[in-house]
């Protein structure tokens, strides 16, 4: 049996040890908002928060990640009112839309370990996370702007 | 229960939903409107009977959902479209909301008569008719205001989702109105608004479909999760392979395996989840007979193409070409090659489908619901009104979701299962079993005369043909426009011009890629005129500038993204510009690029993009689409490489197909050009030019013309320091 807690909530599933994450999110607990593109910890599109880090979900087994905090895209914030999907939404980042969760996590752990990202700070962070819209303009703009809405957060 | 209001004579009708006495939806039937004044390019076909309808649904609380006919695969189609509507309907546009539409005849393209998004084609099919359908409901409003207050017609007008009546200063929201409305047949559209009365069209509007794409609500086809589903993959025969001999013994004892079946394209595995499903495939032992598929190698392929050449079909022929070379002072010939490419949309292949003996329900992410929903009835044999097609959006599709391959896959399945089956390609299916961007082998000659002016063109290429696959009829005569397209109808002025054609049978499969013909031809027509300039001794952009002159849109946004760039102005040390422009869906592109040699290799830096599509519905969805056809477009000049040996497809991930990522993308500036014209594609035409204005960067850093792509980045490297 595999315990896990995902957004705040335990499960006790009946899986594989070896079964990746993503899919015990996506097939399992019918999370969808974190998505399959690659397999192979390529594109990022399956990223997830654990324990503030953005990771790849596709490639990590479940039982590698027992008792450890797990949110998705679906557990960012209440009401998408996240920094980072505020400036999503202010800067119209988002097309198709597919890889976008990943793209929301990954700058997410990036501003919460760094409120002040340079341009270069952003390439490292988000290089992984590949988009074929090709988002990566707004994406930076975004990044930008959340940092902005963080520290203006901090500093009242 | 539904009361339906039909007004036969205009062949338009209302319904009012009863049972939901809060909302009045609005159905206006396209047939009677006198619209078909639609610019329609050269592949449109005859006209025929038309059922398009549009639907809006006005609540008592005044918010307005418009259902989008359209798919929306990141394009921008679910706020654009809805945007033309309420602009017409004079709408508070805070109001609007929008619903994807599933398969219906009524939800089919005016300007393509199918219920499928593609060829950028979703704004210029239903400016009219979306407009007209605003136009209408916003008359039907102003005349039961008219009734409520028993004031004339004229005296009423409309403005922000209110009707209002000047003279004793009153004003009624749209949502007070709709008890009023029910009664009251649907007028004809009214005269449409002047350009510069808009105040919605042509304003930056951000997406309506953002907030569920940030919070991971948005369902795509991926995502569809229904009771009793069971998740398949399948193993897909190499190209021209046959099956020989499989064994599922080690598969079905994998846990959660339920079932390993043959079906058209290859051998399915049935399980509960993917994960099963993949493990299982991992221990499944198959044999192919590939004879066949041996021949389908790089050699074979290459020596195919160029065999073709000598069987080529002209497509356009002006002057006399054997004159032209007979006078030209210099000349020269290059060949150019382009690969294959995949599409790689984020969201790989997938289809659901449940097929029970009296409905079939489709969830797929598809850029053609309309020939889902027939394929789907032809292959249960149902009547088509029993099969449901309902919209998801779309990981994007670039043109691969046209097709109808995983579609079947989902059917043929469900249909065996008698269960719900959601068919999931892996990463590696998805590349390795496209419809490839077809690769193209070109023999182009050119020459100057004495003042260094072109003064012949001759332009010969074979590549695989799309309508050959497809339509094999169209392209009867050796000739299929959407191969030719960028190549054909030369717009420079060159006096002695020949453009020839071969078609190259059996290679790998395949289709349209993000801009079709113009990715490919655009790119060795704007690459050989910067060879020619250099032939002649000219400036590039000032060469296309004079040859370009009977054009004088291509020739705006050219020497409108010359300006921004500062052309004239040169650049600092160790940085390089090129430039090209490429004219697709009836739009106009032309992009400067600047390079600079780093001490280890080049950076693509700036890209600054001058686009005509018309007039602009969006501006924010216009600067975006530029946006991701400038990078989707270097993603493939810079990295896209699909080879295949012995019929397998030798590339299977982003490993070995990568795509551009954020800190290999330059800066890029995007101008419109202001314009009444109609509006035009935006989808694809950004890509085009992107390609050949990086090359002829190089060309200008290393006096040496990229004529094979991808772009060697270590050769440039070399040739650069």
């Amino acid at each position: 049996m595999i315990s896990l807690t995902v957004n705040g909530t335990n499960h006790t599933l009946d899986i594989d040890d070896d079964m990746p994450l993503l899919w015990v999110l996506r097939d399992i607990l019918g999370l969808t908002g974190t998505k399959y593109s690659c397999g192979i910890a390529a594109c990022g599109a399956c990223s997830v928060l654990i324990n503030g880090e953005s990771i790849r979900s596709c490639i990590t087994p479940v039982e590698q990640v027992q008792k450890q905090n797990i949110f998705t895209i679906e557990g960012l914030s209440m009401n998408s009112e996240h920094a980072v999907q505020q400036a999503w939404i202010e800067h119209d980042v988002v097309q198709c839309g597919f890889c976008q969760s990943g793209q929301i996590i990954s700058a997410a752990a990036l501003l919460s370990e760094n409120s002040s990202p340079s341009d270069d700070d952003i390439n490292k962070a988000m290089s992984g996370n590949l988009c074929r819209c090709g988002t990566y303009p707004r994406i930076r703009q975004a990044i930008k702007h959340a940092a902005k809405i963080i520290q203006e957060k901090d500093r009242t | 229960m539904t009361k339906v209001v039909v007004d036969h004579e205009k062949r338009r009708f209302l319904r009012l939903s009863t049972s939901l006495a809060s909302v009045l939806v609005v159905g206006i039937n396209l047939d009677a409107c006198s619209m078909r004044k639609q610019t329609l390019s050269k592949f449109d076909v005859k006209n025929e009977t038309l059922q398009s309808t549009v639907w809006v649904k006005i609540h008592a609380n005044n918010a307005i959902e418009i259902t989008v006919p359209s798919v929306e695969m990141g394009q921008g189609v679910a706020t654009a479209l809805p945007m033309m509507l309420a602009e017409e309907m004079e709408a508070d546009w805070s109001l609007v909301t929008f619903k994807l539409a599933e398969a219906n005849s009524q939800f089919k393209n005016p300007l393509t008569r199918r219920q499928q998004t593609g060829s950028s084609k979703s704004v210029r099919g239903y400016w009219n008719a979306l407009r007209e359908a605003g136009s209408s409901i916003k008359q039907l409003l102003i005349l039961s205001a008219a009734k409520e207050w028993q004031v004339p017609v004229t005296e009423c007008s409309a403005k922000q989702s209110k009707v209002i009546h000047q003279k004793s200063g009153r004003a009624i929201n749209f949502g007070e109105l709709i008890h009023t409305a029910q009664h009251i047949p649907i007028p004809n559209p009214g005269p449409l608004k002047e350009p510069k009365n808009y105040r919605i069209i042509g304003t930056s509007q951000r997406r309506l479909d953002s907030l569920q794409k940030v919070n991971g609500a948005a369902i795509f086809g991926q995502d569809i999760q229904i009771p009793d589903m069971l998740v398949a993959v399948v193993q897909r025969a190499p190209f021209l392979a046959k099956l020989k001999h499989y064994d599922a013994t080690k598969a079905l004892e994998v846990k959660d395996v339920i079932d390993v079946i043959e079906i058209d394209t290859g051998i399915a595995i049935v399980a509960k989840h993917y994960w099963g499903a993949i493990k299982a495939r991992n221990v499944l032992k198959i044999e192919w007979d590939d004879s066949e598929s041996q021949k389908l190698n790089p050699k074979n392929l290459r020596e195919l193409f160029i065999k073709k050449l000598s069987k080529a079909t002209v497509v356009d022929e002006q002057g006399d070409i054997e004159e032209g070379i007979d006078q030209a002072h210099k000349k020269l010939t290059a060949i150019y090659e382009l690969p294959f490419l995949a599409h790689a949309c984020m969201e790989p292949m997938n289809c659901t489908a449940h097929v029970q003996a009296n409905r079939c329900d489709i969830w797929a992410s598809t850029q053609g619901p309309g020939p889902a929903k027939k394929l789907a009835a032809k292959l249960t044999k149902l009547d088509p009104i029993n099969v449901h097609v309902h919209p998801t959006f779309v990981g994007g599709g670039f043109g691969r979701r046209s097709e109808k391959d995983f579609l079947i896959e989902a059917i043929q399945l469900s249909q065996r299962l008698k269960k719900p089956v959601k068919v999931m390609w892996s990463r590696e299916d998805d590349i390795q079993h496209d419809y490839y961007r077809p690769a193209s082998y070109n023999e182009i000659s050119g020459g100057v005369d004495e003042k260094g002016m072109p003064i012949f063109w001759q332009h010969k290429f074979s590549s695989p043909s799309i309508l050959n696959r497809i339509v094999p009829f169209i392209t009867i005569s050796g000739l299929d426009p959407t191969a030719t397209e960028g190549a054909s109808d030369l717009p420079y002025r060159i006096e002695h011009q020949q453009i020839k054609y071969a078609l190259a049978k059996n290679t790998v499969p395949v289709g349209f890629w993000r801009s079709v013909g113009s990715s490919i031809n655009g790119y060795v027509r704007e690459c050989f005129i910067d060879e020619l300039a250099k032939l002649g001794g000219k400036d590039p952009y000032r060469l296309r500038q004079n040859l370009l002159r009977d054009h004088p849109r291509i020739l705006g946004v050219l020497n409108h993204v010359a300006e921004k760039s500062g052309w004239d102005k040169p650049l600092s040390k160790g940085k390089y510009r090129g430039i090209a422009v490429v004219e697709s869906f009836e739009s106009y592109v032309a992009q400067v690029v600047e390079i600079r040699l780093d001490k280890t290799q080049f950076v693509v830096e700036k890209v600054y993009c001058a686009v005509d599509c018309g007039l602009v519905v969006n501006p924010l969805s216009v600067e975006a689409q530029m946006q991701g056809g400038i990078i989707f477009g270097l993603t493939a000049a810079l990295k896209g490489n699909i080879t295949v040996s012995n019929g397998r497809v030798e590339q299977s991930n982003f490993h070995d197909y990568p795509l551009l990522q954020i800190n290999e993308t330059p800066e890029i500036e995007i101008h419109i050009i202001p314009s009444n014209e109609p509006p035009t594609g935006i989808g694809e035409p950004g890509v085009p030019p992107i390609a050949p204005a990086l090359a002829n960067a190089i060309l200008s850093a290393t006096g040496t013309a990229v004529r094979k792509l991808p772009i060697n980045s270590e050769k440039i490297r070399s040739q650069m320091a």
